[in-house]
């Protein structure tokens, strides 16, 4: 910036071709060695703080909009009168304004942090004005359409497509307390629809603790975990399908039959020269484990109710699980009645275990990109 | 059956005597889901079905399910304490079938048979009743249960009757004030505040809302002004200047004639005042008016243009008065609005006395409209409040934990001080006023505005500093621009009013001739308006995570570019990548500048003996 300052100032000194081409060095130099991402310019990973500023701002102008209307018209009601005839299909200005700011009044009295932690769906359920809020504002402003109708039809887009990706069915197949740290491990039932990289996060939802309260969490699993077909990566891990233990292949016993068929497992734990014949697996009791996982902290444990969501969440885990040690292990019998891994519905039997927003992209995705990454946890 | 514990519980199987402590340790619960029981010695249940739990032990329940007749254990998270009554509500022990004596067959919370006529039985009533043997640790121990909802984490009765029961740790410990010796206030509700955060801060925005409407309410205790019909053309009274006919059949009478440009300065004065009071005294009858003034002109505002705004002054100052009654009752530390002790007569109840009046106070407010708006407010507070004392809601809003964390930080300075006062050292700890005041070091963004810039890309908040700033501005820009532009319709519009020049074909104009225009603080509420329609269509951005997700992948990295497949990263990707491309290029392209620079200072000087293609 200097320099160019500097070159402006003798600007008339020298001819353009001079300038441009120092310019151009300087400048491409500098963006050579710079982000040029979007999101490192703009604060995305804000966007929470910034609606709150937002709200703050609006909340102040709605009240001087309001008592600035009032004022004038205590000076000059005849003329408001005469004149908001024509605004707001035939003078409903003063009930959709009204309206507005009843809704303002739900909204902005549960969004404080206080209520939001001592009960979610309170404040949940209280932002839902906003759809009222909205609508009488397209009613109450002439021109208030315009400004609106890229960003509240993007948001309903958005609203639409969280409701549709929420409802894909999940399997729970196995919790691990690693204090305080709940590993969870989910698999889609549609794997091709979940196609999710490092880095990138989910939001999940119980509907047992709260039909609408979704929390984020980050992907703790690697895109191999989860073998997605045609993609070429495949996990190895197999399991038992009734104990959730990691199996591995016996070989074959040199002695036997050759046109007898072996394709027989054993729990890596145990020793397989121990056990006996029938003790070891037979390859349809086994399967191989696919999963995604998050890893979710556990707050709230010193507490003896369970009051976080996350404290919940442990506790409706162990609810399914009772007189069982961790790692739980779910299964379920399909229509078959065979065994298979993974569990959907909780103890409600019309209630998924969990519902799952995502993948979202992250900054954190980008991790490939840079040659140092450090990670804090 | 003996299940286990150290006391025996009578079977329904089988009446007698037990002992009325032991009977009592049962517990009431409700099975929220169904259980299967997995060996001998565990019971199984429904889903919605009463037991009754004996003894909790690591999680399980030792109980009875009446459902299946059978004794065993069950997991606890199955099942939850009936819900807890206030004391009065649920006397103990519950009324019995009039088949029972309650005072000889104290079988109250096990579940009975229907009754058999035993030889037992029968015996039994001559007998002097165990129940009324009063036991010590039991009304401790029952009191303690009623209140508290998570029975299973309570300590045995037993034990309780032993030590006291040990308070949970996370609600405020109701102890023994020592300097007075008057017992602290208990807060052992069924749930711990929720709803009642909501109605604190609901009646906190009521009460806002409520001075306002108030104020309004007062200022719109008079109309604003009449018009006149003078020659045929209703004219409003802010554009006629007074002249009192004194007489028309005994009626004082005021006729306003048009202003003269030359008193044009006296406009805004006239509109931004209330009409003067002696027009209470104007004459009421049109035909008087015409007789008795020659002009023409023809005046009844009472009658004809008199705008009843719906104020009132005593409701007005009554709302005025009641916010700031309800900002000194909701005051966060010192009121009333989050204070739910569980021991008061009010919260066994389940009412609150708050609620009760918020919403009587509400009433008066529907009289006059301003008001009626916030009196719909203040009536929502009030069943929010109440029904967070029907859930019986109880805590002291944080309020012990403040205050305990303020004594904490005194003690901690105190100590500090001491400390320094030992060594030798001066006290030089500054209070900043404000708490806001304690990140930013406005000498340092003055005087070193660079080093604060640089400072602010080092913490990485250039950005985010950087698109406040622009927020800011784009709201600034909108809100001034729509004022001025507001303003100048309103300064335009003046003059050509007060001199009679005005186009009366336009339809606004005719309205602005007989209504009076708008007044002066109009543009500000139009400029409010002009961001508000900015503002609430930009507030759903931020929360449109497929906006988001898009623009987070939107861009190149310059990592990337090195990877990437375009011409450009191709071929000169390393060498910008490069340390010494890096910074040496910066260096060669500055030394570049100078030698160029000092190169067209000598051309400057020797212009004049140039060949032409240089100059």
């Amino acid at each position: 910036m200097l320099l160019e300052l500097a070159i402006l100032s003798v600007g008339e000194v020298f001819d353009g071709f001079t300038h441009d081409l120092i310019f151009f060095l300087v400048i491409f130099c500098l963006c050579s060695c710079h982000v040029v991402a979007f999101r490192s310019y703009v604060p995305l990973s804000k966007n929470v703080e910034f609606h709150k500023i937002i709200a703050k701002v609006v909340f102040f102008f709605a009240w001087l909009h309001t008592i600035m209307h009032f004022a004038n018209y205590t000076l000059a009601s005849r003329g408001t009168l005469a004149l908001f005839k024509k605004f707001g299909w035939g003078g409903t200005t003063f009930f959709t304004g009204f309206v507005i700011l009843l809704s303002m009044f739900f909204i902005y009295s549960a969004a404080s942090p206080a209520v939001k932690n001592a009960k979610f769906e309170n404040f949940f359920m209280a932002h839902h004005w906003f759809i009222l809020f909205f609508f009488m504002l397209l009613l109450h402003g002439p021109v208030f359409w315009c400004w609106s109708l890229l960003p509240l039809s993007l948001y309903a887009v958005e609203r639409v497509l969280q409701s549709l990706r929420g409802g894909r069915a999940f399997v729970v197949t196995k919790v691990e307390w690693i204090s305080p740290v709940l590993a969870v491990k989910i698999c889609p039932i549609d794997k091709a629809g979940f196609n999710f990289r490092e880095g990138q996060y989910l939001y999940l939802n119980c509907p047992h603790i709260s039909k609408n309260e979704w929390h984020p969490f980050t992907i703790s699993s690697a895109r191999g975990d989860l073998s997605i077909p045609g993609s070429g990566m495949s996990n190895p891990l197999r399991v038992a399908v009734e104990t959730g233990e990691e199996v591995t292949e016996v070989p074959r016993p040199a002695d036997l039959d050759p046109r007898q068929r072996w394709a027989k497992y054993c729990p890596l734990m145990k020793d397989a020269k121990t056990l006996e014949p029938w003790q070891l697996l037979d390859k349809h009791e086994t399967c191989f484990h696919d999963y995604v996982s998050c890893h979710i902290k556990v707050h709230g444990l010193a507490d003896p109710k369970a009051r976080t969501w996350t404290r919940k969440f442990k506790e409706y885990v162990e609810l399914m699980c009772p007189g069982q040690t961790y790692p739980y292990h779910f299964s379920r019998r399909d229509e078959r009645g065979e065994l298979q891994l993974g569990r959907r519905f909780g103890v409600n039997p019309s209630e998924p275990i969990l519902r799952v927003d995502g993948p979202h992209s992250a900054p954190a995705e980008h991790y490939v990109n840079y040659k140092t990454v450090m990670i804090i946890g | 059956m003996g299940s286990g514990t150290n006391l025996w519980f009578g079977s329904p199987h089988k009446q007698g005597w037990v002992p009325r402590q032991a009977l009592l340790l049962a517990t009431a619960l409700t099975t929220s889901y169904a259980f299967t029981a997995g060996s001998s010695d565990e019971a199984g249940f429904n889903a919605q079905a009463k037991v009754y739990g004996f003894q909790e032990r690591d999680g399980w329940w030792d109980g009875y399910v009446p459902d299946s007749k059978s004794t065993g254990m069950f997991p606890g998270n199955y099942v939850t304490a009936d819900e807890p009554q206030p004391a009065f509500l649920k006397p103990s022990p519950p009324p019995l079938p009039p088949a029972f004596n309650p005072s000889q067959l104290p079988l109250t919370h096990t579940p009975v048979p229907p009754p058999q006529p035993s030889p037992a039985s029968s015996a039994a009533t001559t007998r002097p009743p165990v129940a009324q043997v009063p036991a010590p640790s039991l009304p401790s121990a029952q009191s303690a249960n009623f209140f508290n909802p998570m029975l299973k984490n309570n300590v045995p009765a037993a034990a309780a009757a032993a030590a006291p029961a040990a308070p949970a740790a996370g609600q405020p410990t109701p102890s023994q004030d020592s300097s007075n010796g008057k017992a602290e206030r208990e807060f052992k509700g069924a749930l711990p505040q929720q709803f009642a955060i909501w109605g604190h801060y609901m009646a906190l925005y009521a009460a806002f809302t409520l001075f306002w409407c108030g104020l309004f309410t007062v200022l719109w205790a008079n109309g604003d002004g009449w018009s006149c019909m003078i020659e045929g053309e209703w004219i409003h009274d802010s554009l006629i200047v007074n002249t009192t006919f004194p007489d028309c059949e005994e009626k004082e009478m005021v006729q306003r004639r048009l202003l003269s440009s030359a008193s044009s300065a006296a406009w805004p004065l006239a509109s931004m005042q209330a009409p003067p009071r002696e027009l209470a005294h104007v004459a009421n009858d049109d035909e008087c008016c015409a007789a008795g003034l020659g002009g023409g002109a023809c005046c009844n505002p009472w009658k004809y243009s008199q705008v009843n705004l719906g104020g009132s002054l005593p409701f007005g100052l009554y709302g005025v008065g009641l916010s700031v009654l309800i900002f000194v009752l909701e005051y966060f530390d010192g009121g009333y609005g989050l204070w739910q002790p569980s021991d008061s007569s009010w919260y066994r109840r389940g009412i609150s006395p708050l609620a009760l009046f918020y919403g009587a106070a509400s009433v008066p407010l529907f009289f006059a409209i301003p008001n009626a708006f916030a009196g719909a407010c203040l009536l929502l507070t009030a069943i929010c409040q109440q029904w967070s004392f029907k859930r019986f809601e109880s805590g002291d809003g944080g309020r012990r934990d403040r205050q305990a964390k303020a004594a904490r930080a005194a003690a901690a300075k105190a100590k500090r001080q001491e400390q320094n006062t030992a060594a030798g050292k001066k006290n030089l700890e500054f209070e900043y006023p404000l708490d806001w005041y304690k990140g930013a070091d406005l000498a340092f963004v003055v005087l070193h505005p660079i080093a604060f810039l640089r400072k602010l890309h080092q913490e990485d908040k250039l950005s985010t500093v950087f698109w406040l700033l622009v927020y800011f501005f784009v709201n600034a820009y909108l809100f001034f621009s729509t004022l001025a532009k507001f303003e100048k319709l309103i300064d335009d519009l003046q003059p050509s009013l007060l001199d009679g020049t005005v186009d009366l074909s336009v339809a606004a104009n005719r309205q602005a001739v007989r209504f009076g225009f708008l007044s002066r603080v109009a543009p500000w509420a139009k400029a409010s308006g002009g961001c508000l329609n900015f503002n609430c269509a930009l507030i759903a951005m931020p929360v449109t995570k497929l906006l988001l997700a898009r623009l987070n992948n939107f861009g190149k990295s310059y990592s990337k570019m090195q990877a990437g497949n375009s011409l450009l990263a191709q071929y000169f990707g390393r060498f910008f990548a490069h340390p010494f491309t890096r910074c040496e290029v910066h260096t060669l392209s500055a030394f570049c500048f100078m030698l160029f620079q000092r190169l067209s200072f000598e051309l400057l000087r020797y212009q004049h003996d140039l060949p032409c293609f240089l100059n």
